[in-house]
């Protein structure tokens, strides 16, 4: 755009003044400083039909810095890494608000990682609370974890997390360690969400809960580090009927669990030696697995099938010749059957509770639409009666560094 | 053919796959399928026609085609239809960076810097915008691409069963929203005279080809926003795509978390561009409807009359959503639908051609 000298001075004033009075930020403007960022929230039931809320918020002063992330009671820290704001309300963004009573900063849930319910809560229905994490516009769905607590959350975030600088982190890299076990689920808040809005399908999420320290009694003569009395752990799942719950799968229910709904990352196999003493652990490397849904004569049956299970032998207590291929292909076998009884273990304690969080009647759906549309108005009362069969295939692939284990000699 | 994706992309993959899933449930993907059928056929109509009068625009030749008064009546909805769309643009932006980032901000902050904008590219003229395109379009598919890509490990086959749940109908009623927007490519209709004469003879493959493109981006945000989401999910979301923006995580890279602010900066982008093309096409008709020399007089009134248009139409978003599923798919297919075919026939019937001298020209 050409202009003359007077015209081009004009928008240079105008462009400046523009420039400047925009400088200050707009109506939205969130300044990280201000910004209190909450890690993990934690639901509980209150009193009168209101909701409690805990937000744990790390205290940026007290981050950074070797050795002042220590907070085990009696070390010479004044200041704790984090604090729990704790609010009620009738409903969850009621309390968000009501901790802006208490909290300097504005809370940011952007970087909350931990939905955490106590099992009070889930027992009274969680569907109200959960719109609130479903709608806004900061939460975000995919990084969040869902858990359950049997404990007070007030205790539970406030165990001493001596690794690391907040109860929340620790939760965080505890999950991030899954693979290691499958011994607990780890479900998104968003894979929560699409199982409760799924046909077929109920929901279920992992458990964390609060437990003696057993490291302790070894510990107290330290005096400069005492050691806490209580420590987390996370194991199991918790399953729901609709949006409440319905009671806990153990660790190996939770793995046979994990295994039906494909979610197998690693875990360990624990079974009896071939060789007639002992026993054997397996570490698993992958498996997938697979639900076929049939009718025969009216009967609902459905056959879990786990494929390609890999797995390495991670320890045997009595020697195992593995210079003989046979032996090997013993284990195999042997680890396949107990892929099918922690599934079968799974399925059977889901049948109990009549909380469908394999997702059979899904699968129902998925194959058969026309009789589930007979089915799904009765499936609560249909589900406990379906025969579920397990068919596992499993292959060690690897034996770590020796073939065969010492013999001692007598 | 840039031009022709761009123009329906931006605000398709905003509404589009929710709404399509809100009917169609897990075969929201067949949907797709049968709008992009539909989709052609509306834009291989509107291209013949545009084609037929290579030198003129539709609110040029309609009052030769269909009579004056019916011409100009039927130019004039073409002119309203363009800005209809623009405004329409206009609050669906507004409607999103309000819910999603900019809470505080009035509504008409927001739509002015997008719409100062668009007037300053009108005032640059067709070939600015053409030019902006190339650079943006690719980086918007490229973005999107990438989305999908990094989400394709959490789509579940098993979402998309059983196919075909409740018979044909809902998949029927799931591509009507679509279909429509596909056929936003009747924006040709307005540009024919600027396309060199020696590329005019492949516009008709181009714009389907453009369609085609249009309809693989659009399958591959459904497919995804399904199965990652599940259907009851994906159909809830009023934004589905920037939702799926958002559902990237990989644990070993949590460098792609969080990266919506790249996929939202070439979504602005591409709005722009949009509001821009249909608000050119709108201004352009308008001033030739009127017989004006210069469309230029006509900008700054019209971006005014469409930014308080866009606040009138709709009261809220839910109203807006509502819109876009059920008024808004018919009443533009009207348009490119029925009064083009309308407008094709009766000119194939009463063996109208172009004025001599007109035909071709640049």
């Amino acid at each position: 755009m050409a202009g003359n000298g007077r015209t081009r001075f004009c928008l240079f004033i105008i462009a400046l003044l523009v420039i400047g009075g925009s400088m200050g930020g707009c109506w939205d403007k969130k300044e990280a400083e201000d910004l209190g960022y909450v890690r993990a929230t934690a639901l509980n039931s209150a009193p009168d039909g209101k909701v409690h809320l805990l937000a744990q918020v790390p205290n940026p002063a007290t981050l950074g810095g070797a050795g002042t992330a220590r907070i085990t009671p009696g070390a010479s820290q004044d200041a704790k890494a984090y604090r729990n704001f704790e609010a009620e309300g009738s409903t969850v963004f009621e309390a968000i608000r009501q901790l802006a009573l208490q909290a300097p900063r504005r809370l940011f849930w952007a970087q909350n990682t931990l939905v955490i319910f106590s099992e009070g809560l889930t027992r009274q229905g969680i569907a109200p609370h959960l719109d609130f994490f479903e709608r806004s516009m900061e939460i975000r769905r995919r990084l969040n974890h869902v858990l359950v607590t049997p404990n007070d959350p007030r205790v539970l975030l406030d165990v001493p997390a001596p690794h690391e600088t907040i109860p929340a982190g620790r939760i965080e890299r505890i999950i991030d360690q899954e693979q290691q076990t499958s011994r607990f689920a780890i479900v998104t808040l968003s894979a929560f969400l699409r199982m409760l809005s799924t046909e077929g399908q109920d929901a279920y999420c992992g458990v964390v809960r609060v437990r003696n320290n057993p490291a302790r009694p070894a510990l107290v003569q330290q005096a400069n580090a005492p050691e806490p009395t209580l420590t987390i752990e996370l194991s199991g799942a918790a399953a729901f009927r609709g949006d409440r719950f319905a009671g806990y799968l153990t660790e190996r229910e939770t793995q046979g669990l994990q295994w039906a709904r494909n979610e197998i990352r690693g875990g360990f196999v624990t079974v009896p030696s071939p060789s007639g003493s002992g026993r054997v652990t397996l570490d698993i490397l992958r498996g997938k697995g697979r639900m076929i849904p049939a009718i025969q004569d009216g009967r609902l049956l459905v056959t879990i099938e786990i494929t390609g299970v890999v797995a390495e032998l991670a320890q045997a207590e009595a020697p195992l010749d593995l210079t003989r291929p046979e032996v090997l292909h013993t284990l195999d076998h042997a680890l396949a059957r107990e892929i099918e009884q922690e599934v079968i273990a799974a399925a059977n304690k889901s049948q109990d509770l009549g909380a469908d969080v394999l997702g059979v009647g899904a699968a129902f759906h998925r194959k058969f639409p026309r009789e589930w549309r007979e089915m799904k108005d009765n499936w609560p009362e249909i589900f406990p009666t379906v025969e579920i069969t397990a068919r596992a295939e499993a292959t060690i692939h690897r034996t770590g560094f020796i073939q065969k284990g010492i013999t001692i000699k007598d | 053919m840039n031009y022709a994706i761009s123009i329906v992309l931006a605000t398709a993959i905003l509404f589009v796959p929710s709404i399509t899933a809100q009917h169609a449930r897990q075969d929201a993907w067949l949907s797709l399928l049968l709008a992009g059928a539909f989709g052609a056929l509306v834009t291989y109509i509107a291209v013949r026609l545009a084609l037929r009068f290579p030198g003129e625009t539709v609110v040029q030749y309609t009052p030769r085609v269909l009579g004056p008064v019916l011409g100009k009546l039927v130019g004039f909805i073409y002119v309203y239809y363009y800005l209809f769309v623009a405004y329409f643009v206009q609050r669906e932006f507004s409607e999103l960076i309000n819910a999603a980032y900019l809470s505080r901000t009035p509504m008409i902050v927001i739509i002015c810097v997008l719409t100062l904008l668009a007037v300053y590219v009108l005032y640059q003229g067709l070939e600015v915008l053409c030019r902006v395109n190339t650079v943006v379009l690719w980086s918007m598919i490229g973005a999107i691409f990438l989305i999908i890509m990094l989400g394709i490990k959490e789509v579940r086959l098993e979402a998309f069963l059983p196919i075909l749940e409740n018979g044909p109908g809902p998949v029927i009623l799931g591509a009507v929203t679509p279909g429509s927007w596909f056929g936003e490519t009747t924006v040709i209709l307005m540009l024919m005279p600027f396309i060199l004469a020696t590329d005019q003879p492949r516009m008709v493959k181009f714009n389907l080809l453009a369609v085609l493109v249009l309809f693989l981006v659009l399958e591959m945000i459904v497919v995804a926003a399904v199965g990652q989401f599940g259907a009851a999910q994906a159909a809830t979301k009023l934004f589905p795509t920037l939702s799926l923006a958002r559902h990237v995580d990989i644990p070993a890279l949590p460098i792609f978390s969080r990266q919506d602010a790249v996929f939202m900066a070439f979504w602005v982008a591409g709005m722009l561009f949009k509001l821009t093309t249909f608000f050119y096409a709108g201004t352009l008709g308008l001033a030739q409807w009127l017989n004006l020399k210069d469309y230029r007089p006509l900008i700054l009134p019209l971006a005014v009359v469409i930014t308080a248009l866009s606040f009138q139409a709709w009261v809220d978003i839910t109203e807006l959503k509502s819109f876009s599923g059920e008024v808004f798919p018919f009443a533009i297919s009207f348009v490119q639908f029925i009064l083009t075919g309308l407008i094709l026939g009766v000119a194939v019937i009463r063996g109208i051609r172009p004025q001599p001298g007109k035909g071709g020209e640049v």
